[in-house]
C-alpha cells in the first residue's frame, strides 16, 4: 500500500506581503526562508510517515505541483521522513486554479500507481479555499474524508476514521482507496532529524510534466474557474486617539465619562 | 439563469448558524439580480427544517427528505446536488 501526500509550498507565517497592482509579493525580513511547507500540511506529512510505521504502508511519497522552488518543501518532507518526492511541473499549469491542480494532482496520483490513500492538509494558509482535497478525489473518483483527526484502523480493503465536526467528533468507514485531509489534532508533526536533512540535501527529486501525466481536461490560466481579479491589501483603519488631562484622576474619570456620553457610547 | 440556490446545513432539525448567515447572502444576491431565492434542505424529516428556511427569507425550497439522508454522507449528497443543479440550472449556488 503506497501513500501519498500532496503538499503545497506557502508563504512562510512571518513572511511580510505586499500588493501592487493586484500582484503579491512577499518576502521574509526576519531571515531567509520566505517560503515553507504549508503548516497545515506538516499534520499529513507526518500522518503519512505513521502509515508507513504503523499500518503496513510501503511508502510514504511527498507529492507537490510549482516551479523548482517548491523542492525546498519537498526536501522538507523527506528529511521528516518520506521516503520518496515527486514535483510535477509544466509551463501549461501556470495559472491553474485549486480544480486544475486537482486534475494535476489525480493524474500524478495515477501515475504512481497502486496507492491507497493520498493525504491532504486541510486547507493551505496562502489560498485558504480548501477544495483541492476534495477535488482531488473527484478526479480519481475515491471517496474525500476531511477533517480527519484520527486514523483508528485499516483492515480488508476499508479505512475507519474519526472527523473532527462542528459539534464534535464523528467515526467514518471507507472503502479504500480514500482521499483524506487532516486538522492539527490528529498529531504533532516531527522535526526533520540531522541524519533526514542530510539524506535530503542530497536527493534528486524527480520532475514529471504534462507529457508525462494524462491530465483530464484543460489546465492554466484560462482553464481556471477561478479568478483572483481583485487582490488589495485591508485598508488601514481610521481612527484617532485622544489623551484627556487633568489634575487629578478623578478629574480625569468625569471627563472620560462626559465624552463617552457625548460620543454615546454610554 | 434560474435563481439563487443556499445550502442549507441542518442539525437535530435545526438550520446551523452559519447557513443563516448565508441564507442573508443569498437573499442579498438574489434581490440584486432580481432572481428568486431557494433554499435547499436535504436530509430526514426535515419539514421543519424547510419551515424555517422560508421563515428566513427563501422564495422557495428544494427538499430531498430520505432516510438514508439522515447522517451527511457527500456520496449520497453530492450526485443529489450535482443532478439537480444540471437539470435545474441555478445562476448561483452558495454554500457556507
Amino acid at each position: 500500500m503506497k501513500v501519498v501526500v500532496c503538499t503545497k509550498q506557502t508563504p512562510s507565517t512571518t513572511a511580510v506581503f505586499t500588493v501592487e497592482n493586484g500582484r503579491v509579493s512577499w518576502s521574509d525580513p526576519s531571515g531567509d526562508k520566505p517560503n515553507v511547507v504549508n503548516p497545515w500540511d506538516e499534520y499529513a506529512v507526518e500522518e503519512a510517515i505513521r502509515l508507513t510505521e504503523n499500518h503496513g504502508a510501503t511508502e510514504a511519497i511527498a507529492l507537490t505541483a510549482g516551479p523548482p522552488e517548491s523542492d525546498e518543501a519537498l526536501k522538507t518532507c523527506l528529511a521528516m521522513g518520506c521516503s520518496q518526492a515527486i514535483r510535477v511541473t509544466d509551463d501549461a499549469f501556470v495559472g491553474s486554479d485549486t480544480l486544475g491542480t486537482a486534475r494535476i494532482l489525480a493524474a500524478a496520483i495515477n501515475k504512481v500507481g497502486e496507492v491507497q490513500i493520498a493525504l491532504f492538509g486541510k486547507q493551505a494558509i496562502d489560498g485558504d479555499s480548501g477544495h483541492t482535497a476534495v477535488q482531488t478525489a473527484r478526479k480519481l473518483g475515491w471517496t474525500p474524508l476531511t477533517y480527519v483527526s484520527e486514523i483508528k484502523s485499516i483492515n480488508d480493503g476499508q479505512i475507519t476514521v474519526e472527523r473532527l465536526v462542528e459539534d464534535g467528533k464523528e467515526t467514518v468507514t471507507a472503502n479504500l482507496p480514500v482521499v483524506i485531509s487532516v486538522v492539527k489534532e490528529i498529531n504533532e508533526p516531527r522535526y526533520p532529524s540531522f541524519m533526514g536533512i542530510r539524506k535530503a540535501s542530497r536527493a534528486t527529486i524527480p520532475t514529471w510534466s504534462a507529457a508525462d501525466l494524462e491530465i483530464e481536461g484543460r489546465l492554466g490560466t484560462t482553464a481556471s474557474k477561478a479568478d483572483w481579479s481583485h487582490v488589495y491589501p485591508i485598508p488601514a483603519r481610521e481612527g484617532s486617539v485622544e489623551i484627556i488631562e487633568a489634575e487629578t484622576v478623578a478629574e480625569q474619570a468625569r471627563i472620560l465619562v462626559d465624552r463617552l456620553f457625548e460620543e454615546k457610547v454610554i | 439563469m434560474n435563481g439563487v440556490w443556499v445550502w442549507i446545513e441542518n442539525r437535530d432539525g435545526e438550520i446551523i448558524a452559519i447557513s443563516k448567515e448565508a441564507l442573508g447572502v443569498g437573499r442579498r444576491v438574489a434581490d440584486e439580480l432580481g432572481q428568486p431565492l431557494t433554499a435547499l434542505v436535504f436530509g430526514h424529516d426535515v419539514g421543519g427544517v424547510a419551515e424555517a428556511a422560508f421563515n428566513l427569507g427563501a422564495d422557495a425550497v428544494l427538499g430531498a427528505d430520505d432516510e438514508t439522508l439522515a447522517t451527511f454522507r457527500v456520496e449520497a449528497y453530492g450526485p443529489l446536488l450535482v443532478q439537480l443543479v444540471q437539470e435545474r440550472e441555478p445562476a448561483v449556488v452558495h454554500g457556507r
